[in-house]
Protein backbone atom coordinates (compact mmCIF):
# COMPACT_ATOMS: atom_id res chain seq x y z
CA UNK A 1 0.00 0.00 0.00
CA UNK A 2 1.59 3.37 -1.07
CA UNK A 3 1.00 6.49 1.31
CA UNK A 4 -1.66 8.52 -0.89
CA UNK A 5 -3.71 4.97 -0.30
CA UNK A 6 -2.84 4.80 3.22
CA UNK A 7 -4.22 8.34 3.65
CA UNK A 8 -7.07 8.42 1.63
CA UNK A 9 -8.13 5.00 4.19
CA UNK A 10 -6.97 6.14 7.43
CA UNK A 11 -10.55 7.89 8.07
CA UNK A 12 -12.20 4.68 6.95
CA UNK A 13 -9.86 2.58 8.95
CA UNK A 14 -10.54 4.85 12.41
CA UNK A 15 -14.32 4.94 11.30
CA UNK A 16 -14.05 0.88 11.31
CA UNK A 17 -15.49 0.78 8.03
CA UNK A 18 -12.73 -1.12 6.22
CA UNK A 19 -12.68 -5.10 6.00
CA UNK A 20 -10.24 -7.60 7.67
CA UNK A 21 -7.67 -7.59 4.81
CA UNK A 22 -8.25 -3.87 4.00
CA UNK A 23 -7.39 -3.08 7.77
CA UNK A 24 -3.97 -5.18 7.56
CA UNK A 25 -2.85 -3.49 4.37
CA UNK A 26 -3.21 -0.27 6.56
CA UNK A 27 -1.76 -1.36 9.55
CA UNK A 28 1.08 -2.98 7.35
CA UNK A 29 1.77 0.29 5.72
CA UNK A 30 1.92 2.13 9.34
CA UNK A 31 4.36 -0.50 10.84
CA UNK A 32 6.45 0.45 7.65
CA UNK A 33 5.90 4.56 7.27
CA UNK A 34 6.55 7.01 9.67
CA UNK A 35 5.30 9.98 8.18
CA UNK A 36 1.80 8.28 8.13
CA UNK A 37 2.38 6.24 11.48
CA UNK A 38 2.36 9.87 13.14
CA UNK A 39 -0.72 11.28 10.92
CA UNK A 40 -2.30 8.66 12.46
CA UNK A 41 -1.04 9.07 15.92
CA UNK A 42 -2.04 12.80 15.35
CA UNK A 43 -5.60 12.09 14.20
CA UNK A 44 -6.13 8.97 16.35
CA UNK A 45 -5.37 12.02 19.82
CA UNK A 46 -7.49 14.47 18.09
CA UNK A 47 -10.61 11.83 18.00
CA UNK A 48 -9.68 11.14 21.61
CA UNK A 49 -9.93 14.91 22.63
CA UNK A 50 -13.46 15.67 20.85
CA UNK A 51 -15.07 12.85 22.31
CA UNK A 52 -13.71 13.93 25.47
CA UNK A 53 -14.49 17.59 25.11
CA UNK A 54 -17.55 17.25 23.57
CA UNK A 55 -18.69 13.51 23.09
CA UNK A 56 -19.34 13.36 27.00
CA UNK A 57 -22.04 16.30 27.05
CA UNK A 58 -25.06 14.97 28.83
CA UNK A 59 -28.69 16.12 28.48
CA UNK A 60 -29.07 19.40 31.09
CA UNK A 61 -30.89 18.09 34.18
CA UNK A 62 -34.78 18.56 34.22
CA UNK A 63 -35.33 18.21 30.35
CA UNK A 64 -36.12 14.60 30.61
CA UNK A 65 -38.94 15.74 33.39
CA UNK A 66 -39.77 18.50 31.27
CA UNK A 67 -39.73 15.72 28.25
CA UNK A 68 -42.15 13.36 30.31
CA UNK A 69 -44.91 16.36 31.00
CA UNK A 70 -44.85 17.42 27.77
CA UNK A 71 -45.73 14.12 27.12
CA UNK A 72 -48.39 13.47 29.19
CA UNK A 73 -50.06 16.53 27.52
CA UNK A 74 -48.98 19.20 29.38
CA UNK A 75 -49.05 22.51 28.08
CA UNK A 76 -46.06 23.18 25.95
CA UNK A 77 -44.79 26.78 25.38
CA UNK A 78 -41.24 27.26 23.54
CA UNK A 79 -38.65 28.99 25.51
CA UNK A 80 -37.86 30.71 21.68
CA UNK A 81 -39.96 32.34 18.91
CA UNK A 82 -40.43 29.78 16.21
CA UNK A 83 -40.71 31.49 13.89
CA UNK A 84 -44.27 31.43 11.50
CA UNK A 85 -45.37 28.60 13.99
CA UNK A 86 -47.52 29.07 16.77
CA UNK A 87 -47.31 28.04 19.94
CA UNK A 88 -48.22 24.24 19.73
CA UNK A 89 -50.86 23.34 22.14
CA UNK A 90 -51.30 19.15 22.78
CA UNK A 91 -54.42 18.42 23.55
CA UNK A 92 -54.66 15.76 26.67
CA UNK A 93 -55.26 12.28 25.39
CA UNK A 94 -55.77 13.27 21.62
CA UNK A 95 -52.16 13.35 20.67
CA UNK A 96 -53.09 15.90 17.36
CA UNK A 97 -51.33 19.02 16.62
CA UNK A 98 -52.62 22.17 14.86
CA UNK A 99 -50.42 23.84 13.13
CA UNK A 100 -50.95 26.72 10.87
CA UNK A 101 -48.48 28.77 8.46
CA UNK A 102 -50.68 31.21 6.86
CA UNK A 103 -47.60 32.30 4.74
CA UNK A 104 -48.06 28.79 2.80
CA UNK A 105 -50.15 28.79 -0.20
CA UNK A 106 -53.92 28.13 -0.57
CA UNK A 107 -54.62 24.53 -1.46
CA UNK A 108 -57.48 25.62 -3.46
CA UNK A 109 -54.78 27.77 -5.39
CA UNK A 110 -52.61 25.33 -6.33
CA UNK A 111 -55.07 23.12 -6.96
CA UNK A 112 -56.37 25.05 -9.70
CA UNK A 113 -52.99 25.59 -11.22
CA UNK A 114 -52.39 21.58 -11.03
CA UNK A 115 -55.54 20.85 -12.97
CA UNK A 116 -55.13 23.45 -15.53
CA UNK A 117 -51.61 22.02 -15.88
CA UNK A 118 -52.94 18.66 -16.37
CA UNK A 119 -55.14 19.76 -19.06
CA UNK A 120 -52.96 21.04 -20.76
CA UNK A 121 -50.13 18.57 -20.74
CA UNK A 122 -48.74 17.93 -24.22
CA UNK A 123 -45.53 16.39 -23.76
CA UNK A 124 -43.64 14.94 -26.22
CA UNK A 125 -42.35 11.56 -25.52
CA UNK A 126 -38.51 10.38 -25.86
CA UNK A 127 -35.78 13.23 -26.39
CA UNK A 128 -32.63 13.12 -25.48
CA UNK A 129 -31.57 12.10 -21.83
CA UNK A 130 -30.66 16.15 -21.15
CA UNK A 131 -33.96 17.69 -22.83
CA UNK A 132 -36.56 15.12 -22.20
CA UNK A 133 -40.21 16.12 -20.72
CA UNK A 134 -41.42 13.06 -20.63
CA UNK A 135 -40.38 9.47 -19.02
CA UNK A 136 -43.48 6.96 -19.40
CA UNK A 137 -44.25 3.75 -20.54
CA UNK A 138 -44.53 4.58 -24.34
CA UNK A 139 -41.41 6.14 -24.80
CA UNK A 140 -39.06 4.45 -22.28
CA UNK A 141 -37.57 0.63 -21.92
CA UNK A 142 -37.29 0.81 -18.49
CA UNK A 143 -39.53 4.17 -17.33
CA UNK A 144 -39.45 3.45 -13.48
CA UNK A 145 -35.90 3.91 -12.54
CA UNK A 146 -35.56 6.12 -15.46
CA UNK A 147 -38.66 8.23 -13.40
CA UNK A 148 -35.90 8.66 -10.93
CA UNK A 149 -32.82 9.70 -12.77
CA UNK A 150 -35.30 12.32 -14.67
CA UNK A 151 -36.46 14.28 -11.27
CA UNK A 152 -32.51 13.95 -10.23
CA UNK A 153 -31.79 15.75 -13.11
CA UNK A 154 -33.98 18.62 -12.43
CA UNK A 155 -32.54 18.56 -9.25
CA UNK A 156 -34.97 17.15 -7.17
CA UNK A 157 -34.34 14.15 -4.67
CA UNK A 158 -37.16 15.30 -2.51
CA UNK A 159 -39.66 13.13 -5.06
CA UNK A 160 -42.01 10.59 -3.62
CA UNK A 161 -43.48 7.50 -5.41
CA UNK A 162 -46.19 5.16 -3.95
CA UNK A 163 -47.23 2.19 -5.58
CA UNK A 164 -50.96 2.63 -6.23
CA UNK A 165 -50.99 -0.55 -7.60
CA UNK A 166 -50.85 -2.26 -4.41
CA UNK A 167 -52.91 0.31 -2.60
CA UNK A 168 -55.76 0.65 -4.93
CA UNK A 169 -55.53 -2.15 -8.13
CA UNK A 170 -55.73 -1.94 -11.45
CA UNK A 171 -53.32 0.75 -12.00
CA UNK A 172 -50.22 1.01 -13.53
CA UNK A 173 -47.39 3.41 -13.17
CA UNK A 174 -47.37 5.13 -16.81
CA UNK A 175 -45.59 7.91 -16.96
CA UNK A 176 -43.47 10.78 -15.38
CA UNK A 177 -43.87 14.73 -15.88
CA UNK A 178 -42.12 17.98 -14.05
CA UNK A 179 -43.23 21.48 -14.44
CA UNK A 180 -42.35 24.50 -12.83
CA UNK A 181 -43.93 26.40 -9.80
CA UNK A 182 -42.74 29.20 -8.15
CA UNK A 183 -39.45 28.54 -9.34
CA UNK A 184 -38.95 25.05 -8.34
CA UNK A 185 -39.51 21.94 -10.69
CA UNK A 186 -42.82 19.82 -8.71
CA UNK A 187 -42.24 16.41 -9.97
CA UNK A 188 -45.21 13.91 -11.27
CA UNK A 189 -45.90 10.47 -11.49
CA UNK A 190 -48.76 8.93 -13.17
CA UNK A 191 -50.98 5.59 -12.84
CA UNK A 192 -53.37 4.42 -14.98
CA UNK A 193 -55.84 2.02 -15.25
CA UNK A 194 -57.30 -0.09 -17.75
CA UNK A 195 -60.43 1.79 -17.86
CA UNK A 196 -58.26 5.21 -18.57
CA UNK A 197 -58.44 6.43 -15.15
CA UNK A 198 -55.70 8.27 -14.08
CA UNK A 199 -54.38 9.62 -10.83
CA UNK A 200 -51.17 11.77 -10.43
CA UNK A 201 -49.15 12.37 -7.63
CA UNK A 202 -46.10 14.71 -6.43
CA UNK A 203 -44.79 15.97 -3.54
CA UNK A 204 -44.68 19.29 -2.85
CA UNK A 205 -42.03 20.38 -0.20
CA UNK A 206 -43.08 23.30 0.89
CA UNK A 207 -46.06 24.20 3.35
CA UNK A 208 -49.49 24.96 2.38
CA UNK A 209 -51.94 27.09 4.40
CA UNK A 210 -53.68 24.25 6.06
CA UNK A 211 -53.85 21.54 8.94
CA UNK A 212 -51.99 18.93 9.33
CA UNK A 213 -54.66 16.28 8.09
CA UNK A 214 -55.98 15.75 4.50
CA UNK A 215 -58.17 17.70 2.13
CA UNK A 216 -59.90 17.07 -0.87
CA UNK A 217 -60.40 20.20 -3.22
CA UNK A 218 -62.43 19.99 -6.67
CA UNK A 219 -61.19 21.84 -9.44
CA UNK A 220 -61.56 21.67 -12.84
CA UNK A 221 -63.80 18.70 -13.06
CA UNK A 222 -60.64 17.03 -11.21
CA UNK A 223 -60.32 16.26 -7.34
CA UNK A 224 -57.35 17.46 -5.64
CA UNK A 225 -56.38 15.27 -2.68
CA UNK A 226 -53.72 16.66 -0.45
CA UNK A 227 -52.15 14.74 2.28
CA UNK A 228 -49.55 16.16 5.20
CA UNK A 229 -46.95 13.91 5.28
CA UNK A 230 -46.50 14.35 9.14
CA UNK A 231 -42.85 12.17 8.85
CA UNK A 232 -41.45 14.87 6.61
CA UNK A 233 -42.32 18.26 8.33
CA UNK A 234 -43.46 20.79 5.80
CA UNK A 235 -44.62 18.40 3.35
CA UNK A 236 -47.59 17.50 1.22
CA UNK A 237 -48.19 15.00 -1.18
CA UNK A 238 -50.51 15.94 -3.87
CA UNK A 239 -52.81 13.22 -5.76
CA UNK A 240 -54.96 14.41 -9.06
CA UNK A 241 -57.87 12.15 -9.90
CA UNK A 242 -59.98 12.73 -12.92
CA UNK A 243 -62.48 10.03 -11.16
CA UNK A 244 -64.43 11.45 -8.03
CA UNK A 245 -65.47 7.85 -6.87
CA UNK A 246 -61.62 7.39 -7.33
CA UNK A 247 -60.64 9.83 -5.41
CA UNK A 248 -63.10 8.66 -2.48
CA UNK A 249 -61.99 5.04 -3.00
CA UNK A 250 -58.43 6.27 -2.44
CA UNK A 251 -58.66 8.35 0.46
CA UNK A 252 -60.59 5.88 2.54
CA UNK A 253 -58.03 3.18 1.69
CA UNK A 254 -55.02 5.60 2.98
CA UNK A 255 -57.10 6.75 5.99
CA UNK A 256 -56.97 3.06 7.64
CA UNK B 1 -45.93 -0.53 22.39
CA UNK B 2 -48.11 1.93 23.52
CA UNK B 3 -47.75 3.43 27.20
CA UNK B 4 -45.69 6.19 27.74
CA UNK B 5 -43.36 5.04 30.17
CA UNK B 6 -42.30 2.04 27.48
CA UNK B 7 -41.86 5.32 24.87
CA UNK B 8 -39.57 7.00 27.52
CA UNK B 9 -37.61 3.74 28.39
CA UNK B 10 -36.85 3.13 24.37
CA UNK B 11 -35.76 6.97 24.51
CA UNK B 12 -33.77 7.30 27.86
CA UNK B 13 -30.80 5.80 26.26
CA UNK B 14 -30.44 8.07 23.36
CA UNK B 15 -31.14 11.44 25.12
CA UNK B 16 -27.98 12.68 25.89
CA UNK B 17 -26.96 12.21 22.27
CA UNK B 18 -29.96 13.97 20.91
CA UNK B 19 -29.18 17.05 23.27
CA UNK B 20 -25.44 16.53 21.92
CA UNK B 21 -25.98 16.65 18.46
CA UNK B 22 -28.77 19.22 19.09
CA UNK B 23 -26.43 21.33 20.85
CA UNK B 24 -23.63 21.14 17.84
CA UNK B 25 -25.85 21.97 15.50
CA UNK B 26 -27.82 24.92 17.30
CA UNK B 27 -24.90 26.58 19.01
CA UNK B 28 -27.71 27.81 21.37
CA UNK B 29 -28.78 25.44 24.53
CA UNK B 30 -32.08 26.91 24.87
CA UNK B 31 -32.59 26.16 20.91
CA UNK B 32 -30.91 22.64 21.50
CA UNK B 33 -33.51 21.76 24.16
CA UNK B 34 -36.19 23.17 22.53
CA UNK B 35 -35.23 21.01 19.26
CA UNK B 36 -35.06 18.26 21.09
CA UNK B 37 -38.49 18.58 23.04
CA UNK B 38 -39.77 19.32 19.00
CA UNK B 39 -38.15 15.47 18.42
CA UNK B 40 -39.68 13.87 20.81
CA UNK B 41 -43.13 15.16 20.29
CA UNK B 42 -42.98 14.22 16.98
CA UNK B 43 -41.05 10.90 17.40
CA UNK B 44 -44.56 10.41 20.27
CA UNK B 45 -47.11 11.59 17.56
CA UNK B 46 -45.63 8.80 14.82
CA UNK B 47 -44.85 6.32 17.10
CA UNK B 48 -47.23 3.84 15.07
CA UNK B 49 -44.67 4.04 12.50
CA UNK B 50 -41.92 2.97 14.46
CA UNK B 51 -41.66 -0.89 13.90
CA UNK B 52 -40.66 -2.40 17.52
CA UNK B 53 -37.50 -4.30 17.55
CA UNK B 54 -36.11 -2.20 14.56
CA UNK B 55 -33.41 0.35 14.92
CA UNK B 56 -34.78 3.11 17.35
CA UNK B 57 -31.71 5.60 17.64
CA UNK B 58 -31.99 5.61 13.54
CA UNK B 59 -35.69 6.10 13.65
CA UNK B 60 -35.15 9.09 16.31
CA UNK B 61 -32.16 10.20 14.52
CA UNK B 62 -33.71 11.01 11.73
CA UNK B 63 -36.70 12.90 13.17
CA UNK B 64 -33.95 15.15 14.42
CA UNK B 65 -32.63 15.43 11.09
CA UNK B 66 -35.73 16.66 9.69
CA UNK B 67 -36.87 18.30 12.45
CA UNK B 68 -33.61 20.51 12.28
CA UNK B 69 -34.12 21.30 8.74
CA UNK B 70 -37.93 22.58 8.96
CA UNK B 71 -37.07 24.59 11.54
CA UNK B 72 -33.41 26.13 10.68
CA UNK B 73 -33.17 25.46 6.90
CA UNK B 74 -36.19 26.65 5.99
CA UNK B 75 -34.90 29.84 4.54
CA UNK B 76 -32.19 27.65 2.46
CA UNK B 77 -32.86 27.80 -1.12
CA UNK B 78 -32.25 24.09 -0.92
CA UNK B 79 -35.70 21.94 -0.62
CA UNK B 80 -36.54 20.83 2.38
CA UNK B 81 -36.13 17.53 2.18
CA UNK B 82 -32.86 15.55 1.76
CA UNK B 83 -31.82 17.07 -0.97
CA UNK B 84 -28.28 18.23 1.13
CA UNK B 85 -26.11 19.91 -1.40
CA UNK B 86 -23.29 17.96 -2.85
CA UNK B 87 -19.92 18.01 -1.47
CA UNK B 88 -17.37 19.15 -4.39
CA UNK B 89 -14.39 16.71 -4.18
CA UNK B 90 -11.95 18.81 -1.98
CA UNK B 91 -8.33 19.23 -3.63
CA UNK B 92 -6.09 16.81 -1.59
CA UNK B 93 -3.79 19.73 0.33
CA UNK B 94 -0.76 19.07 2.16
CA UNK B 95 -1.29 20.77 5.20
CA UNK B 96 0.80 19.89 8.23
CA UNK B 97 -1.30 17.85 10.26
CA UNK B 98 -1.77 17.98 13.58
CA UNK B 99 0.82 15.58 15.59
CA UNK B 100 0.05 13.41 18.89
CA UNK B 101 1.87 16.12 20.57
CA UNK B 102 0.34 19.04 19.30
CA UNK B 103 -3.20 17.73 20.66
CA UNK B 104 -1.72 17.46 23.68
CA UNK B 105 -0.37 20.53 24.02
CA UNK B 106 -3.83 21.77 23.30
CA UNK B 107 -5.08 20.37 26.09
CA UNK B 108 -8.35 21.27 27.49
CA UNK B 109 -8.34 23.92 24.41
CA UNK B 110 -9.27 21.53 21.75
CA UNK B 111 -12.67 21.96 22.98
CA UNK B 112 -13.19 25.27 22.79
CA UNK B 113 -11.61 25.42 19.61
CA UNK B 114 -12.88 22.63 17.83
CA UNK B 115 -16.61 24.48 19.27
CA UNK B 116 -15.77 27.31 17.07
CA UNK B 117 -14.54 25.23 13.97
CA UNK B 118 -17.38 23.60 14.47
CA UNK B 119 -19.74 26.19 13.30
CA UNK B 120 -17.80 27.05 10.11
CA UNK B 121 -18.53 23.62 8.74
CA UNK B 122 -21.85 23.53 6.72
CA UNK B 123 -24.73 22.50 8.68
CA UNK B 124 -25.00 19.21 6.35
CA UNK B 125 -21.49 18.11 6.89
CA UNK B 126 -21.59 19.21 10.30
CA UNK B 127 -24.14 17.05 11.23
CA UNK B 128 -22.71 14.01 9.69
CA UNK B 129 -19.18 14.69 11.45
CA UNK B 130 -21.19 14.42 14.60
CA UNK B 131 -22.90 11.50 14.36
CA UNK B 132 -19.93 9.68 13.03
CA UNK B 133 -17.39 11.37 15.00
CA UNK B 134 -19.36 12.07 18.82
CA UNK B 135 -21.81 9.27 18.31
CA UNK B 136 -19.31 6.43 16.31
CA UNK B 137 -22.30 5.73 14.14
CA UNK B 138 -21.80 3.60 11.04
CA UNK B 139 -22.09 5.18 7.50
CA UNK B 140 -24.48 3.08 6.83
CA UNK B 141 -26.68 4.18 9.67
CA UNK B 142 -25.80 7.92 9.10
CA UNK B 143 -26.51 7.10 5.49
CA UNK B 144 -30.05 5.52 6.39
CA UNK B 145 -31.00 9.12 9.09
CA UNK B 146 -30.11 11.45 6.45
CA UNK B 147 -31.26 9.94 3.41
CA UNK B 148 -28.09 9.65 1.24
CA UNK B 149 -26.07 7.35 -0.33
CA UNK B 150 -22.78 5.64 1.76
CA UNK B 151 -20.69 7.33 -0.59
CA UNK B 152 -21.91 10.33 0.20
CA UNK B 153 -21.35 10.52 3.90
CA UNK B 154 -17.66 9.84 3.16
CA UNK B 155 -17.30 12.51 1.16
CA UNK B 156 -18.85 14.50 3.28
CA UNK B 157 -17.55 13.95 6.62
CA UNK B 158 -13.75 13.97 4.62
CA UNK B 159 -15.08 17.71 3.97
CA UNK B 160 -15.85 18.48 7.23
CA UNK B 161 -12.85 16.58 8.79
CA UNK B 162 -10.74 19.08 6.47
CA UNK B 163 -12.05 21.78 7.72
CA UNK B 164 -11.88 20.84 11.50
CA UNK B 165 -8.26 19.91 10.83
CA UNK B 166 -7.21 23.26 9.30
CA UNK B 167 -9.24 25.30 11.88
CA UNK B 168 -7.57 23.68 14.55
CA UNK B 169 -4.02 23.78 12.65
CA UNK B 170 -4.48 27.38 12.30
CA UNK B 171 -5.44 27.91 15.91
CA UNK B 172 -2.78 26.01 17.06
CA UNK B 173 -0.23 27.92 15.28
CA UNK B 174 -1.38 31.45 16.00
CA UNK B 175 -1.32 30.27 19.40
CA UNK B 176 1.92 29.13 19.03
CA UNK B 177 1.21 25.72 20.39
CA UNK B 178 2.87 24.04 17.50
CA UNK B 179 5.99 22.42 18.31
CA UNK B 180 9.40 23.80 16.39
CA UNK B 181 9.22 21.60 13.43
CA UNK B 182 12.33 20.62 11.70
CA UNK B 183 12.90 21.84 8.22
CA UNK B 184 15.10 18.79 6.76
Amino acid sequence: MKCHEAKRSLDLFMDGELSVPENMKVLEHLNLCRPCASTFEGDKALRAALKRDLGSVRAPAGLSERLSRALSGGRVLPRRGWGSLAAAVFMVGLIAVLVFTPAGESPRAFAAEAVERHQGLGYVCGGSEADRQCVCVNCTPEPLPAMKEFFARRGRKDFCFHDLEKLLGGYRYAGAAAWSHRGREVCWSTHRDNRGRTISHALLSSPLAMELKPVLVESGGRRVLFVPREDLPGATCVFVFDDASEADRFRKEIGR
Amino acid sequence: MSTQAEFEALLRPHLDALYRTALRMTANEAAAEDLVQDVVLRAWRNLHRFEPGTHFRAWIFTILTNAYINEYRRDARAPILTDFTEAEPAAPEEAPALSAEDVERLGDRVGDSAKRALQKVPPEFRLIFLLATLEEMSYKEIAEIVGIPVGTVMSRLFRARKILRDELAAYAREGGFLKERNES
